[in-house]
């Protein structure tokens, strides 16, 4: 108990200074209120990318904001307001997401709230680090290292958990067992916690850590739930739809907080997130009920898919970021081929995790409803 | 599962709630935003705003996938 007291307390310390509690850090030009002019049309992309967000969230615990910022941004939305009004959205979207899954038997609040608590700390240790590398290379500088962070931890992860999947499917099991997590549960260091849902007892050493990392790379790769859900899988032995569900708790109150600050600073435009919240609200309880469709492995194997289309997406603007620092020449046609590419690249990431989500779900359905008829023929003949 | 009475009444009743909520909002989208971008106090009404309309929308989501059939298969994954 005491240790939730003291992770509380330094919480609470953090809260200042919460602006990119999401990770998504921006310079000083980025910051303009300007609330755009929204059509029919605008309202319905909002609405579809909502719905993709909130179906991969529900299902893989995050996902969503690595295309909803930049989203926005190509309605003509300002970065600041992009960045606020994503973080709005994400906090309602997660707690329904949370709700549905703790109904399942999916949930382990107590785990969400020490990661969530932990992570958020984490932020703060990120933003120092963001602001070190912006004050001394730049903008071009901290997107350039964002960006080859957010490449080679994605993709190395990315690459483990799909080896990992396959591995699962080949045995033909629900799932492998983390020899990693075997190796940490065995760590004796007082304070021990018990979270009874996800069925694990690890030190709280362990598990800071852990959210501190998770915390320190969403401030810094603006994606933290690709961190926090392999961490919990591989370093604490969770499950992989309870590490997913879990991870809900941590985006809302990453959300919450940075929503706060946001708002406090009048940059949420609620129209864009109430369009999204249309969409979104519907995908992330068909992302939930779909857990239920699926083998614990094709959480992996959607998280995996997704971290390296993203990360190739990612990688495809690297030489724009060489470009500004004048490391390498570009003309403006190719850094706006660049770009649109990774944009269109990252919506093709989402737009496939769907597409396995629901075609497995609808897999399963198929399946189940020719079980239950050859049950019926079985029956009628004797 | 499928012997369960399907929530349509339901669902058509917040989808009605939802629709009106959010024309209420879009038809006065101006000083809403105007508002809401005043920071300071009124963070509370956008975290409410937000809080609203998802449990209003949330709730015909619901109602509106279980009409659908789409329900969760088995309770608990272990």
């Amino acid at each position: 108990m005491w240790s939730l007291v003291a992770l509380g307390t330094l919480f609470l310390i953090s809260i200042p200074s919460l602006a990119e509690a999401a990770g998504e850090a921006l310079g000083p030009g980025d910051v303009v209120k300007q609330f755009v002019r929204l059509d029919a049309l605008g309202a319905i992309y909002l609405i579809i990318l909502g719905f993709l967000g909130g179906l991969i969230s529900g299902f893989i615990g995050s996902g969503g904001a690595f295309v909803l910022t930049p989203g926005m941004m190509s309605l003509g939305a300002p970065a600041a307001i992009a960045v606020a009004s994503n973080m709005c959205h994400k906090f309602p979207k997660s707690m329904v997401g949370a709700y549905k899954r703790y109904k399942y038997g999916q949930l382990d609040l107590k785990l969400g709230v020490f990661m969530a608590i932990s992570a958020v700390i984490g932020v703060q240790l990120g933003i120092y680090v963001q602001k070190f590398i912006f004050a001394r290379w730049g903008s071009a500088g901290s997107n350039l290292y964002v960006s080859v962070a957010f490449v080679l931890i994605l993709t190395l992860v990315g690459l483990y958990m799909l080896y990992d999947a396959r591995r699962a499917v080949r045995a033909s099991t629900e799932d492998t067992v983390s020899g990693l997590a075997e190796k940490m549960k065995r760590i004796n260091i007082p304070p021990m916690i018990s979270f009874n849902a996800a069925r694990i007892r690890v030190s709280f050493w362990v598990i800071a850590p852990l959210g501190l990392a998770t915390g320190l790379l969403a401030a810094t790769i603006a994606v933290g739930g690709f961190i926090g859900v392999p961490g919990m899988i591989y370093i604490l032995g969770v499950s992989p739809i309870m590490a997913s569900a879990t991870e809900l708790v941590v985006a809302f109150l990453m959300g919450l907080t940075g929503t706060i600050t946001w708002a406090v600073s009048g940059f949420v435009d609620i129209r864009m997130v109430l369009l999204l919240l249309a969409g979104s609200l519907i995908g992330v309880q068909v992302g939930a009920v779909g857990t239920t469709y699926v083998k614990e492995y094709m959480i992996k194997l959607v998280m995996s898919t997704i971290m390296l289309i993203v990360s190739i997406s990612r990688g495809i603007a690297i030489p724009t970021y060489l470009h500004e620092l004048g490391l390498i020449e570009l003309n403006q046609g190719t850094v706006n081929l660049l770009d649109k590419a990774s944009f269109i690249i990252m919506c093709f990431a989402l737009a496939l995790g769907g597409v396995i989500v629901l075609g497995n779900m609808w897999k399963r359905k198929k399946e189940l409803q020719a079980e239950e008829a050859g049950v019926a023929v079985n029956l009628q003949k004797s | 599962m499928g012997t369960q009475k399907k929530p349509t009444g339901r669902a058509i009743l917040w989808g009605i709630i939802s629709l009106a909520a959010y024309l209420a909002l879009f038809l006065n989208q101006d000083v809403v935003t105007r508002n809401f971008a005043r920071g300071g106090i009124f963070a509370i009404a956008v975290i409410l705003t937000a809080m609203i309309f998802s449990f209003i929308h949330g709730a015909f989501a619901n109602y509106l996938l279980e009409a659908l059939g789409i329900q969760p298969l088995k309770k608990g994954v272990h």
